[in-house]
């Protein structure tokens, strides 16, 4: 098979001979355990580096400014209030406390989780229920879970103690991290197909939790970095004696039907009997559905024998032309019959997709399977060629004296999340810091930030980063300590002023003498236009968007006439909670760089390109929201004047007052036509401003 | 029209920042590798997969063993309908539902020993457009247009139209890790059949151009007030790029309307009514491109996968594009279009040469037909062959890598020297694989 070799190529000498090879790894930066420098803070370890290249930081940005990059790097929303005075650090524990500090955060873990209410790829199936992990994570963050718990319990989320209902619900919910993946539901080779699920956990789990990508070793030794073909198969055992809930059958046709037993059920012992009810009902309807498929395919087969039935009659005599003829009635009648029989079945199948019952809260999930099994090393990937069995375990560059190994009679998830969140794990810490100071600061302190491997960049304040690694462990790997820690220091809160003499010693800003200027993710900016126009729905949405279809009949979303399109997405509430339907984003989404569903983005990219502009000139939403806003202004009595209403304009738009030049020229902009059509045409102005959408 | 080089000039003060470099990416890369005759690519997709058999690569034998057991139970070999003949001076076979193109055989470069690794629709597809099917990776067209980058400015380098939106086709004309700017401009959609072929967001419901010209000078002021205090690279990405959108939006739609051709143009192309209407636009928009300087148009035509009424399916198709196809071939070459423009036509694979219908095929991968034309191909060429049932190609083989390396080379551009910088890796369209096919070259 072909779809290997590219990666086979990578090998190179393929035998990296384990011991001395994996000795050497160990002493790669990124695996060497953090160590802190007595004394250390975060401004004193930017400043050390900024004094040794003579570099003078700058003073801190406004106040207003500050206001305004704390709100949307907390909470992704515009500030509003603009007489509040408080102090900064209250204003930090106000939005660290806000609902929408979640919504923001936990959207960024959802990059790394690839996120998607859908299939995608050739089968794309609805993923109905994967809302409820979305909702899973933001609530982890508003509730500052423990990073280590948060990451246990998506991995190994059912296998953990609950102390009741509730928490046992979060903990299954958690698992659907390990069933959110894109899956190719027409691979013929069910071995390949689990093998593939497989694969795509280990991408998640090595590049989402260690920043390092194992699953190149699927195929052969890793290059580059110290793991061996072996280690991948220690850990694709785990995984292959874990079954993944998605819900929903394997391959082909039966990629459709119903397979309820694939996922949890949640809540209370009530709720735990109305699921009997419902996987009864959906066996049935499961039944029936393959019944009306086997009736297809039956009457198919005698359908292909019509054309040759035909020719046969044109082409005898005699005889054999009635025997033909008979034939081909016969042919007829039973394709006939078969058509009856077809139609009830289909009429039956359907009625039945209106009838579930009352059925309880359903999740993605995963689960263990009943056979536990070790994996064998997979020959350059291949299902086919198959060599020795390894025991599950981990990596072995990552040893950690007194980590339990998988347990015998479970799959080892637990033990393999205890091992990945271990205090002395060199790496989970180090990569969840360096994604949140990315976040917060633009640029990463290790500028691959899902890759930690000897071809992953080198920190630019090692110090730094293990600095805030060890600290993140030591606060109980609380995400709000860590941010409140960064946010409050001198080094975030500095001003984005160009200094010419630093900017021409480093013009990248690496050693961060200044705040870089940074452009708003897409769920900023349209959450932001919403905000303005005064359309947005702050509160989480009662109704899932994708509720609006029907489970059963709008199980997929087919090429040809599909039941959701991309201008459908018509919603006000945060953008958050619009369905990642893979393949059917709203426009404004991939428009504006929105982490691709289909694999793991620890890293949005960035684009300028004319499409955006055009969209902000002319896109008929972006036109009703100027007019929303401009008359959310003209109808505020409260605002005597056209420049009591620009002073407002700015205020919400920018969190500033507008200069004089700028005063002068809206209003001069005013008087060029009617009162609606000119302010309709400057809030649209100030949605499509760059100012609208970079953070300062 | 402005030149990428002019802009280059105007804009060249101050850069040397990511954020511009998106939209610079047409000017990364100037130059092509070596000197070349293509300057362009016109793509014609036809997506279903249409039977090699009953097109370009005629099998007697299989005729001759009609009605024999096929290779799996239940099947039985099915020998073309159609009969066919030698055309041209250089006598390419062709089937008689191509009355039109016939006329053109001349032009054509039949491959008929192409191969590709998967025989389901959406992974061929994805590596007929991206050599991989396994994993998101940039498009030929995105390829192209960030190694050469665009001829004109002030219209997109790749452009594809009725494409296929749903079911992962985006990626086939996406730019994945390359740049934003060199993904494709998608003109209609495929997934909605009628849907005008137009941009989105090309016009202005409220405004008239002047009054929106009006409002662009008081959005670029602030946002010039802006650079001016921040010094901020991106702002100055954002003022360039709102300027391009508004020269677009005045010369998209300038290509794009037909009115200005000709009667006799619109005959030409079929235009003019159907059953070659729709396809026949296409054809004649994608001339208007080529001409405009788009550098990689990519039209498509569907319903070629045909596992019944193969009878009936095929004279459709082949109706609907024949004349369009003729029509296009002959307008570029009066043009002078045709040596520098490269013609690609054809699916995701063949056909297979048993079925238990006998009125369809099933999916081949193993070998089918396409054919390149202009653009420093050989002409009246034919290279490779199929066995005599035409399951599978036998000699002259061609892999969809190869066809890759073989469109690049004839755009001048080195199929292992055009990398990207990726995730620690550099990245080719063609992976680690890949041979130029010097058979055609001309």
């Amino acid at each position: 098979m072909l779809r290997w070799l590219s990666l086979i190529i990578l090998a190179g000498s393929s035998v990296l001979g384990a011991g001395r090879s994996i000795e050497e790894g160990k002493k790669h930066w990124a695996l060497v355990a953090p160590q802190v420098v007595p004394g250390a803070s975060i401004d004193g370890l930017i400043d050390k580096q900024l004094a040794e290249k003579n570099l003078t930081p700058n003073a801190p940005a406004s106040r207003s400014a500050l206001v305004r990059r704390l709100h949307l790097d907390l909470t992704g929303l515009p500030p509003t209030d603009m007489a509040d005075q408080s102090d900064l650090a209250n204003v930090v524990a106000a939005l660290l406390k806000s609902p929408h500090f979640g919504e923001r955060w936990g959207r960024h873990w959802l990059d790394i989780a690839r996120y998607a209410d859908s299939n995608g790829r050739d089968r794309n199936i609805m993923n109905y229920h994967a809302w409820r992990y979305r909702d899973y994570v933001i609530a982890s963050f508003n509730a500052d879970k423990p990073y280590d718990v948060f990451i246990q319990e998506q991995i190994a989320g059912d296998l953990m103690s609950a102390k009741d209902t509730a928490q046992r619900d979060a903990q299954l919910t958690a698992t659907a991290f390990l069933a959110l993946g894109a899956k190719a539901f027409e691979e013929q080779k069910q071995d390949l197909f689990h093998m593939d699920v497989v694969d795509e956990q280990i991408e998640m789990i090595g590049r989402g939790v260690l920043g390092l990508s194992v699953a190149c070793a699927r195929c052969h030794d890793h290059k580059f970095d110290p793991i061996p073909t072996a280690d991948y198969y220690a850990i694709a055992g785990i995984l292959r004696s874990t079954q993944p809930l998605y819900g929903h059958g394997p391959r082909g046709i039966k990629a459709t039907m119903f397979h309820h037993t694939e996922f949890h059920p949640l809540g209370d012992e009530a709720a735990q009997k109305l699921a009997l009810a419902a996987l009864a009902y959906f066996t049935k309807l499961d039944a029936d559905t393959l019944e009306m498929h086997t009736a297809r395919s039956a009457r198919y087969s005698v359908q292909k024998r019509l054309n040759d039935a035909k020719r046969l009659v044109e082409s005898s005599s005699g005889e054999a032309k009635k025997k033909a003829e008979a034939d081909l009635k016969a042919i007829e009648d039973k394709i006939a019959d078969w058509n009856v029989k077809i139609k009830k079945l289909e009429a039956d199948v359907e009625a039945l997709k209106d009838a579930a019952p009352p059925q309880p809260a359903w999740t993605m999930g995963a689960r263990d399977r009943s056979e536990i099994m070790d994996c064998r090393i997979h020959i350059r990937g291949e299902t086919t060629t198959l060599g020795d069995t390894v025991p599950r375990g981990y990596l072995q560059v990552i040893s950690i004296p007194g980590s339990k190994p998988p347990a015998k009679t479970q799959s080892g998830r637990l033990e393999l999340a205890q091992w990945l969140t271990h205090r002395q794990n060199p790496l989970t810490a180090r990569v969840m810091v360096n994604r949140v100071w990315q976040k917060l600061f633009g640029r990463a302190l290790v500028t691959t930030p899902d890759d930690f491997g000897v071809n992953g960049a080198k920190p630019s304040h090692p110090e730094l980063l293990d600095y805030l690694a060890v600290r993140f462990m030591e606060q109980g790997w609380s995400v709000k300590q860590l941010i409140r820690e960064i946010v409050l220091s001198k080094a975030y809160q500095r001003s984005t002023d160009r200094s010419a003499s630093a900017t021409k010693s480093d013009p990248d800003n690496i050693l961060l003498w200044r705040m870089s200027p940074r452009p708003v993710e897409v769920e900023v900016l349209r959450d932001s236009i919403l905000a303005l126009s005064g359309q947005l729905d702050p509160y989480p949405p009662q109704q899932q968007f994708l509720q609006r279809f029907h489970p059963q009949k709008d199980a997929e979303l087919f090429t040809f006439k599909p039941f959701l399109i991309a201008n459908a997405i018509v919603d006000h509430h945060r953008s958050v909670y619009l369905p990642v339907v893979r393949g059917t984003l709203p426009e404004i989404f991939p428009l504006f760089n929105f982490a691709p569903p289909e694999r793991p983005v620890a890293q949005r990219a960035e684009s300028i390109v004319p499409a955006q502009s055009l969209f902000l000139m002319n896109n008929a939403w972006v036109l009703e929201q100027a007019r929303h806003t401009a008359t959310r202004l003209l109808s505020d009595t409260s605002l005597a004047d056209d420049s009591k209403r620009l002073d407002r304009l700015y205020q919400r738009a920018f969190f500033r007052a507008p200069t004089p030049a700028e005063q002068s020229r809206a209003l001069l902009y005013l008087k060029t036509s009617g009162p609606e059509t000119a302010w309709t045409s400057l809030c649209q102005t100030v949605i499509a401003s760059a100012e609208f959408r970079v953070v300062r | 029209m402005t030149t990428r080089r002019r802009l280059l000039q105007q804009a060249s003060a101050g850069f040397g920042y990511l954020a511009f470099a998106d939209m610079a990416a047409a000017e990364s890369k100037l130059t092509s590798h070596f000197p070349s005759k293509a300057k362009r690519v016109i793509f014609l997709c036809m997506r279903g997969g249409p039977s090699h058999m009953e097109t370009f690569d005629p099998k007697p034998e299989l005729t001759r063993r009609h009605g024999e057991a096929g290779r799996n139970k239940g099947t039985k070999l099915l020998g073309s309908r159609w009969k066919f003949s030698k055309h041209g001076q250089s006598g390419i076979d062709m089937v008689e539902l191509f009355p039109e193109l016939a006329k053109h055989a001349d032009k054509l470069c039949v491959l008929r020993g192409m191969h590709t690794d998967n025989e389901n629709h959406p992974q061929a597809l994805e590596q007929l457009h991206t050599g991989s099917f396994q994993f998101v990776r940039p498009s030929i067209g995105a390829w192209t247009v960030y190694g050469l980058g665009s001829e004109n400015t002030d219209l997109p380098g790749f452009i594809s139209i009725n494409p296929l939106t749903a079911l992962g086709g985006l990626r086939y004309y996406s730019s994945a890790f390359l740049p934003a700017s060199n993904s494709a401009t998608l003109l209609g959609d495929a997934n909605q059949p009628g849907a005008k072929l137009q941009l989105g967001n090309i016009a202005n419901q409220r405004l008239d151009n002047t009054a929106q010209r009006q409002q662009l000078d008081l959005l670029q002021s602030m946002n010039r007030d802006l650079l001016a205090q921040t010094g901020d690279p991106r702002v100055e990405g954002i003022i360039s790029s709102y300027e391009l959108a508004f020269r677009m939006q005045g010369e998209l739609p300038r290509v794009m309307d037909l009115s200005s051709e000709s009667k006799a143009t619109l005959q030409l192309y079929g235009a003019d009514k159907s059953p070659t209407e729709t396809f026949g636009r296409q054809c004649l928009l994608a001339r208007r491109f080529a001409e405009a300087g788009v550098r990689f148009i990519e039209i498509s035509h569907q319903e070629w996968d045909l596992h019944g009424g193969l009878q009936g399916g095929m004279t459709r198709n082949c109706g609907q594009i024949d004349k369009p196809v003729a029509g296009l071939l002959h307008d570029l070459d009066q043009r002078g279009l045709l040596e520098d423009t490269l013609v690609l036509w054809g699916g995701e694979f063949g056909r297979t040469p048993d079925d238990a219908t006998q009125d369809g095929r099933g999916h081949n991968n193993k070998g089918y037909s396409m054919w390149m034309a202009g653009g420093g191909v050989k002409a009246g060429h034919i290279h490779g062959a199929t066995d005599d049932l035409g399951v599978a190609a036998v000699d002259g083989k061609v892999h969809i890598h190869d066809l890759h390396a073989t469109m690049l080379h004839l755009l001048g551009l080195d199929h292992e020297r055009l990398t990207f910088r990726y995730g620690g890796r550099d990245f080719r369209l063609t992976d680690v694989h890949g041979k130029v096919v010097t058979e055609i070259l001309a």
